[in-house]
């Protein structure tokens, strides 16, 4: 699905120039990892939760990216067709490695909400201090199952639309935004388990 | 509109997705609703929960030299 062009950041690399011929060689295609390299790395960083992992796999995809430079379709934000390789790479990495969480859909109960699969703890202090919340919404986001991962890290991952979402995880938007809602309201449950005072404030 | 119809609208509210007229009635249901308003306040932490605390960390800084390494040895595809 199109859609419109992003607006250039301040760059010194117009999108979409990284598909030019210029890019196969390696030495410029430097250029394009440089520029790209911590979009790639966060999101697969959050997808798999081991720094070094992650280095590996971002090494990887941009190897991919570059066998593939030739099949870019510029209708799409370069971005987003790094996220797309990225995405699926991590899946294909988390499948191997079992890193799955058990699918959401066969856990979900009559009301579409996942149970069973998120088996948070409380934090030692009632009180959720900053670091103790640090940890439990790392700890959340990287317990939900991947395709509900996914849309959240996308959301936060600097300012991705959802249009770019659907495209990276090949879904219609509709979907995005079933995803985006069912995964707060297993991370919401999660958080009233977790600190059932805040609530009470 | 139900509660369940303004709680499945709360997040696309808190962020921005919503056109004038709905995000009028999930505000107005929400100052009359006090479960709706708990949901409200909930998300609205969650929401914030995330922006600041979703771990995004730089990758190492040696790692362009690391793959231009690797994608010497190949290829682009024709």
């Amino acid at each position: 699905m199109p859609f419109k062009k992003r607006r250039k950041k301040q760059t010194a690399l117009p999108e979409p120039v990284e598909q030019r011929p210029i890019f196969q060689d390696p030495q410029n295609f430097s250029l394009v990892v440089e520029k790209y390299q911590s979009l790639v790395f966060r999101y697969v960083y959050n997808m798999v939760h081991d720094y070094h992992h992650a280095e590996d796999l971002t090494q990887e995809v941009f190897s991919k990216v570059y066998r593939s430079l030739t099949s870019y379709n510029p209708k799409y934000p370069f971005s987003a067709w790094l996220l797309r390789i990225a995405h699926n790479h991590a899946v294909d990495y988390t499948r191997q490695r079992r890193l799955q969480t058990i699918s959401f859909d066969a856990v979900a109960n009559k009301d579409g909400v996942a149970e069973g699969h998120i088996a948070f703890q409380a934090p030692a202090s009632v009180n959720p201090d900053e670091a103790s919340q640090k940890r439990f919404i790392q700890e959340a986001v990287y317990r939900l199952p991947v395709d509900h991962r996914s849309v959240i890290v996308l959301r936060y991952l600097d300012g991705v639309k959802l249009e770019e979402i659907a495209y990276i995880l090949g879904i219609p938007m509709g979907t995005v935004k079933s995803r985006i809602n069912r995964a707060r309201q297993v991370l919401q449950q999660a958080l009233a388990r977790a600190y059932p005072e805040r609530r009470r404030r | 509109m139900s509660c369940t119809a303004v709680q499945n609208l709360i997040s696309q509210y808190i962020d921005g997705r919503l056109s004038g007229a709905e995000a009028d009635v999930v505000r107005e249901h929400v100052q009359e609703c006090d479960d709706c308003a708990q949901d409200f306040k909930d998300s609205q932490f969650l929401s914030r929960l995330l922006k600041e605390n979703l771990e995004f960390p730089e990758p190492p800084k040696d790692l362009p030299r690391s793959v231009i390494r690797t994608v010497e040895r190949t290829k682009p595809e024709k």
